[in-house]
């Protein structure tokens, strides 16, 4: 059973008058990999920053790991977060970063400076000073700074900014592996909503610094699955001539009437063909289902 | 805390800017041994040793405090790494306190080369002259025909100029406050520090010769008379005092500095 490792409890923000986050309440459990959604200016920046103690929120409270108030200073040390930019000496190289970050954080172990260079990709940049880095090589020595203490829950921001496409690839993979072979939990943002959807196991969609959903890949494909929505008035026959003539089970009678074929979505004229073959008569025929892009919009309730 | 200081010091080591603001005090501080020397010798007369008085540790050290209060806390601000502290299990009280404690090791590296300067001329038993008054290490120079050279006397010289040195980091404990109200502005941190340093500095002697009230109550901080006034003769309990002024100072510019940090939005 996933234990919680992170709960907050109605967090809101305001800056003067401007409310940035209104009673935030999210759950994260350990060894998933959380997506958060939202446009520029939803509040997924200030939300994590809350988490990481660098803001404090106006109201609220939050759980980490267990622990509350002033305790959650602690624990803070098993997170690991790149959060915008990553924090990096540009004078020092690569290597010499992560060093600095290990001093910092009192981590013994030497050797993982060159593992963890390996594993973002980095471990051929010699003496190149991060100055001289392009945006998605100091975001890959970002997040080999965010692994660095080997933590239980780590915090990306928009950590894909600035990669080239195989940069992308690369990054999504480690995550996952991160998230499979070491059982990391993992809270990222991005507005690449195609890219989240390719590693992310939960969702959270924020919008003007409100919770508007939290769920789960399972939840979600099923809400953005494509099917043919098949309208008869006779739903026995149709369901036996999907069954016998078709060879598919896969479809749902709804409790309006109507059916909702999973298969053939794209063979929309094999279906037809045979309805029309065995006189089923049909009073609609639709192609239904939302991308992610279109249920985000209407989960946001923007058109 | 003691991570953050290592971490501190393998940044400043990698970091021209400290090195470049070491050579300098350390010509200033030859300088104005040089001068003082040659006052001393009647090669030079005071009105024309005026312009060095820039470079005196006095003005030095409040110019140079300044910058690297601004570059350890505003440059720590601008590249995250203060995020990158407060995201592992430093809180902020300790990352205030470790700064604090890197600042006034680097004040009293960059004093360094003044009281270097000091002891090693004192210890050559050349003739020096006092050009600049409120200038301690220049002071201690001016006593070579007077005191002796001896193991006691070098050891009083050395407490003198590292008091000395903590007094010079709790005049511009200020600024370092500063430091994490501006956050990554380090500009207007060296430019307004030095400004506001040099002007309490100017006028706290100006008040203290007008009454002794307040004499007394600037003698309570770091810009009081005893503290500029230490020499081989000073007594112990005075020596004491103004080292206690200092930390107490430091101790209060750190609280306050949490205070005005503690619930501080990083960006």
């Amino acid at each position: 059973m996933a234990n919680t490792i992170l709960k907050t409890e109605n967090i809101s923000k305001k800056y003067g008058s401007n409310q940035v986050l209104s009673n935030v309440s999210i759950t994260l459990e350990s060894g998933k990999i959380y997506g958060l959604i939202g446009v520029n200016g939803a509040g997924k920046t200030t939300l994590m920053r809350q988490i990481l103690g660098l803001s404090v929120p106006t109201s609220g409270e939050i759980e980490l790991f267990g622990k509350r108030g002033k305790a959650i200073s602690k624990e803070r040390g098993r997170l690991g977060c790149l959060i915008e930019s990553p924090g990096l000496v540009l004078n020092l190289t690569a290597k010499q970063n992560l060093h600095l970050h290990r001093i910092m954080h009192g981590i013994a172990d030497a050797d993982i400076e060159d593992k963890l260079l390996e594993t973002v990709g980095l471990a051929n940049t010699g003496k190149k000073k991060a100055k001289d880095f392009s945006l998605g090589m100091k975001q890959r020595l970002g997040i080999a700074i965010a692994l660095l203490t080997n933590p239980e829950l780590v915090i990306l921001d928009e950590p894909i900014n600035g990669l080239d496409p195989i940069g992308v690839v690369e990054i999504r993979e480690l995550i996952k592996r991160l998230c499979d072979e070491k059982g990391m939990t993992i809270l990222i943002s991005s507005h690449n909503l195609p890219e989240l959807y390719q590693c992310a196991t939960d969702y959270i969609i924020i919008d003007h610094g409100e919770i508007k959903e939290q769920i789960t890949l399972e939840q979600l494909e099923e809400k953005c699955r494509h099917y043919l929505q098949i309208e008869t008035p006779d739903t026995d026959k149709l369901a036996q001539v999907l069954e016998s003539k078709l060879g598919t089970t896969n479809f749902k009678v709804m409790p309006n009437g109507s059916v909702q074929l999973y298969d053939f979505t794209d063979e929309k004229e094999k279906v037809t063909d045979v309805l029309f073959e065995n006189a089923v008569k049909t009073t609609g025929f639709s192609l239904m289902g939302e991308t992610l892009e279109n249920y985000f919009i209407s989960a946001v309730g923007k058109q | 805390m003691i991570n953050l200081i290592k971490a501190d010091f393998y940044k400043i080591h990698r970091s021209v800017i400290y090195k470049v603001l070491f050579i300098i005090m350390a010509l200033c501080g030859v300088s104005t041994t040089l001068v003082s020397h040659f006052i001393g010798t009647g090669d030079m007369d005071i009105a024309s040793a005026s312009s060095a008085g820039l470079l005196t540790d006095v003005v030095m050290l409040n110019l140079v405090s300044c910058i690297v209060a601004g570059q350890l806390v505003c440059g720590d601000f601008e590249n995250k790494l203060i995020q990158s502290a407060l995201t592992g299990t430093s809180g902020r009280f300790t990352l205030v306190c470790s700064k604090m404690i890197t600042y006034t090791i680097l004040v009293g590296v960059m004093a360094l080369p003044y009281a270097l300067c000091a002891i090693i001329g004192w210890a050559t038993g050349a003739q020096f002259g006092a050009p600049y008054s409120a200038s301690v290490y220049l002071k201690i120079l001016s006593e070579t025909a007077t005191v002796d050279f001896s193991v006691a006397a070098l050891l009083k010289y050395i407490a003198i100029a590292a008091i000395m040195a903590l007094t010079y980091t709790a005049q511009t404990a200020f600024v370092f406050m500063l430091a994490f109200i501006f956050k990554n502005k380090a500009l207007i941190v060296t430019a307004v520090g030095f400004i506001v340093c040099t002007f309490i500095g100017m006028t706290s002697s100006l008040f203290s010769q007008n009454s002794e009230a307040v004499e007394k109550a600037i003698s309570c901080t770091p810009f009081g008379k005893d503290a500029y006034t230490m020499c081989n003769s000073t007594e112990a309990g005075t020596m004491l005092k103004v080292l206690l002024v200092a930390v107490a100072y430091l101790a209060v510019f750190t609280c306050l500095t949490y205070a005005t940090f503690k619930k501080a939005e990083i960006k």
